[in-house]
């Protein structure tokens, strides 16, 4: 077992170091490769003085507890929100498979399979493996010395009880990790049920801040407050009825019953029971948490074996046009460049990322409007403003916040597929120039459905103003592209863009430096129309503005993209590398 | 007599390591060139020069009478590559990557429509058109990367282990195209480790050991002066020197 885990540790370490190593890379490329590698380690580094201060904190309470008994339990607040913060510190380490890129999946599988180790040790090896998760890592390092301090406060028995159950705790949730990456492993074992998990996902994450302001209780709702004082009230009434009751108490009243079955919480009454002395509780939570152990390992196990004798799959035919050639034009290109477009925005689109940073905005808008209206918030526009207007600029930048995983990385994107575009008849400026018209059709797709989704909802306002709106949002991609396309070449990756996670992450110094520039481009545009319409109050100069705005980013755009042609033929070969997973 | 590529003193350094060193290459026009060469003995690395992928340290190349170095475009435009990697768009379907490679050729639409369907036919892809190229096997991606090669007629064609992976059938099939190619004019310049495959196509051979060309002629050339009989295995392996390697007993495997 322990040689195992040594090699499994010797070996990841070599992989980690490998990625630095290669003959064929030129130095940028080195460096983004660094810096790739070290800004999730610095992420890491970030969460050492959180991992301290929980530790500590969590001595310190259980140096207070094994001093003052479980009278500092039943009344303290403390207690009440170490619950909360189990309970929802297991969720989060849940959800976090599902949107990074699952683990066990592809050759790294096989190659394990083909190695004389038995399958149960193969399967623990994984299980131990989750222990890197960052969030698993937070959580674990007080759950250990929580009991430590128990019993240093002078509970032993209660000390060894903690220990014990933090023991079986932080095993269930290595188990439901390992669960979670392993049913969504299997998951993607098929391409297209795959993206279409991912879609979901992405969608269902989406929405879910919008749905808690649509459907959930919201400050401002008069029926809402008034429960809340019935509740309030009714708690106090119970207090002065029952001046015995403690607050964790009063809590459990107030919470669904089906959560007394959490690990959490179950962690917590044995805790709790331990301090007490009470023998059938402790006998009672030690089972339930002994029953989860169980139970979750049993469905780890089964499905690791499953996604190990499950191979990858495809998703079948396209089922469009039964073989037919439709050579579409962009209108103003020759073939080359047209071709090249083309191929970047149908390749886009049929990757989740592309999908969902194209048609996802307009609805995310259009949530947003619906908020804004619920909550009857009123705005004092200036004339001829409407807030369809602000729903479509609003579109457009999220448009290109979306589409950024393709913008930032739209050369190594493409995979083998750049070979195939370097061995063919493409001068690098037509190239260059099919990318950006590709990744400008992709972005106008998603800006004009935010505007129609603006003009839907809120149509009125000035015309004059609904197109220097557009203009606008126009005048963001010509600026914003070239600069993707500069960040494509210094910080190229290999990336599936149907993947969350870091596999369909652009590099992330680009994505840094990149979600910084948005907001910024954002600013000239926005102080020239706003000043024309509130200084100068008239909106044909308002137009005008943002017309002469949109004329100066397209020629800033064309001259930047000139300039970059020499750039990406000093960078091609290593472009190249880069795209081919080399 | 006419060459469709000739080299002189190409070189290609990774740093330190010499990948290519000062090969000579003499490729006649109409000739079925058999290019061989141990594993890492810079095969890959001499077609990456010459189709363009990556640039020669020192060294000129001339392609068709055109210096790819000066004008690469118009070099591309008469030669097709199957490289190492396959080069394909793993989101395109077969037909959509021919139609975009058609186009980028400039082809007309009925040109492009009649040639892919003989394309598909022949590769046996005619059913899977449909399909992404990211479901397609290693064998289908690589019949569909020589499609992409042959689909503009190209003059010069590049071949990176193009029987690789390959079943016997479509591997006949592929054979029989490629000769025909070749006897209608065309050059094709192609590297294997199926050293049968090469014998019974090529005419003309070049060897590349640890970056250097170690021989050079027409396959007659090749076997004049040695023992009668000899397969160009044999050949190959006096070449290379692999004799040495082979004393190695490995006297503790069962």
């Amino acid at each position: 077992m322990l040689r195992t885990v040594r090699a499994f540790t010797w070996m990841r370490w070599r992989v980690a170091r490998n990625t630095f190593r290669s003959q064929k890379r030129d130095t940028l490329e080195q460096l983004s490769r660094v810096l790739a590698t070290l800004a999730p380690f610095f992420l890491v580094l970030m969460l050492v003085p959180t991992v301290l201060v929980l530790s500590v904190g969590a001595w310190i309470l259980g140096s207070q507890m094994g001093k003052a008994g479980s009278v500092l339990i039943h009344s303290s607040w403390p207690y009440l929100m170490i619950r909360a913060g189990l309970a929802i510190g297991t969720i989060v380490v849940l959800i976090a498979p599902m949107v990074r890129s699952s683990r066990g999946t592809g050759s790294e599988t096989t190659r394990l399979l083909l190695l004389p180790i038995r399958r149960p040790l193969l399967h623990l090896s994984e299980v131990i493996g989750a222990l890197s998760d960052p969030w698993l890592g937070v959580l674990v390092p007080p759950l250990l010395v929580f009991p430590i301090g128990l019993a240093m406060g002078g509970e032993l028995f209660g000390g060894a009880l903690a220990l014990l159950g933090s023991v079986l705790f932080v095993s269930i949730v290595m188990l439901a990790v390992s669960l979670a990456s392993f049913a969504i492993a299997l998951v993607f074992r098929k391409r297209r049920r795959a993206e279409w998990f991912t879609i979901v996902l992405i969608t269902g994450l989406s929405m879910s801040g919008f749905a808690f302001g649509l459907w959930g209780n919201h400050w401002g709702d008069d029926l809402v407050e008034r429960k809340r004082e019935a509740r309030r009230a009714e708690i106090e009434r119970a207090a002065e009825k029952e001046p015995g009751r403690v607050p964790s108490e009063h809590f459990d009243s107030a919470i669904p019953a089906a959560t007394r079955v959490m690990p959490s919480e179950s962690y917590m009454r044995l805790v709790k029971a331990g301090v007490d002395g009470e023998g059938a509780q402790i006998a009672l939570e030690l089972l339930l948490l002994g029953s989860w152990t169980a139970v979750l390992y049993a469905g780890s196990r089964w499905s690791y074996s499953r996604l190990l004798e499950t191979p990858e799959t495809g998703g079948g035919s396209s089922g469009k046009g039964a073989g037919e050639i439709k050579l579409r034009r962009v209108p103003g290109t020759n073939p080359v460049v047209s071709s090249v477009a083309m191929a970047t925005m149908r390749l886009a689109l049929r990757t989740v990322r592309g999908k969902t940073g194209v048609y996802l905005n307009c609805v995310v808008v259009g949530f947003m409007y619906f908020l804004l209206a619920r909550g009857k918030t009123t705005f004092d526009l200036p004339d001829g403003l409407s807030l369809g207007m602000g729903i479509g600029i609003l579109g457009g930048f999220f448009t290109l916040l979306s589409l950024q995983p393709i913008l930032i990385n739209i050369f190594a994107i493409d995979g083998s597929g750049l070979t195939l575009q370097a061995l063919s008849p493409v001068p690098t400026r037509d190239l260059l120039l099919g990318k950006f018209i590709g990744g400008g059709l992709l972005a106008l797709i998603s800006t004009v459905l935010c505007f129609a989704a603006g003009i839907a909802l809120d149509p009125s306002g000035s015309p004059l103003l609904w197109l220097a709106a557009a203009f606008l949002t126009a005048s963001l991609f010509p600026v914003f592209a070239p600069i993707g396309m500069l960040l494509s070449l210094i910080f190229p990756k290999v990336a599936d863009l149907s993947r969350m996670g870091k596999d369909g992450n652009p590099q992330p110094i680009a994505a840094f430096i990149s979600t910084f520039t948005v907001p910024l481009l954002m600013v000239p545009p926005g102080l020239l129309t706003a000043g024309t319409l509130l200084v100068a109050r008239s909106i044909p100069l308002t137009l005008a503005a943002a017309v002469l705005w949109f004329c100066i980013s397209a020629g800033l755009g064309a001259l930047t993209l000139r300039s970059l042609v020499g750039f990406y033929d000093r960078r091609r070969e290593n472009l190249l590398l880069v795209a081919a997973g080399r | 007599m006419s060459l469709a590529l000739e080299t002189t003193g190409l070189t290609r350094r990774f740093g330190d390591l010499v990948a290519v060193d000062s090969v000579d290459l003499v490729v006649p026009s109409g000739s079925f060139y058999g290019f061989l060469g141990p594993n890492g003995a810079g095969k890959s690395t001499t077609i990456k020069c010459l189709t363009g992928l990556l640039r020669p340290s020192e060294g000129q190349i001339r392609i068709l009478d055109i210096d790819p170095l000066k004008d690469p475009v118009a070099v591309k435009k008469i030669t097709g590559v199957v490289p190492e990697d396959l080069a394909l768009f793993d989101r395109l379907t077969a037909t959509e990557t021919l139609a975009f490679v058609g186009q980028i050729h400039g082809l007309a639409k009925q040109t492009l429509h009649e040639r892919v369907e003989e394309l598909l036919q022949i590769m046996a892809l005619a059913d899977r058109r449909d399909h992404l190229v990211t479901d397609f096997s290693h064998g289908m991606k690589k019949k569909l990367a020589l499609a992409v090669a042959l689909l503009p007629a190209p003059r010069l064609l590049f071949l990176d282990e193009p029987f690789e992976g390959i079943d016997a059938v479509a591997s006949q099939q592929i054979r029989g195209l490629l000769k025909s190619y070749v006897e209608r004019g065309g050059t094709i310049f192609l590297t294997s480790h199926i050293l049968q495959i090469v014998e019974t196509l090529c005419d003309q051979i070049g060897v590349i050991q640890n970056g250097r060309l170690v021989a050079q002629g027409g396959m007659d050339q090749m076997r004049r002066g040695t023992e009668d009989g000899r397969t160009l295995e044999q050949i190959f392996l006096d070449l290379v020197g692999a004799e040495s390697d082979t004393a190695a007993s490995l006297d503790w495997l069962t």
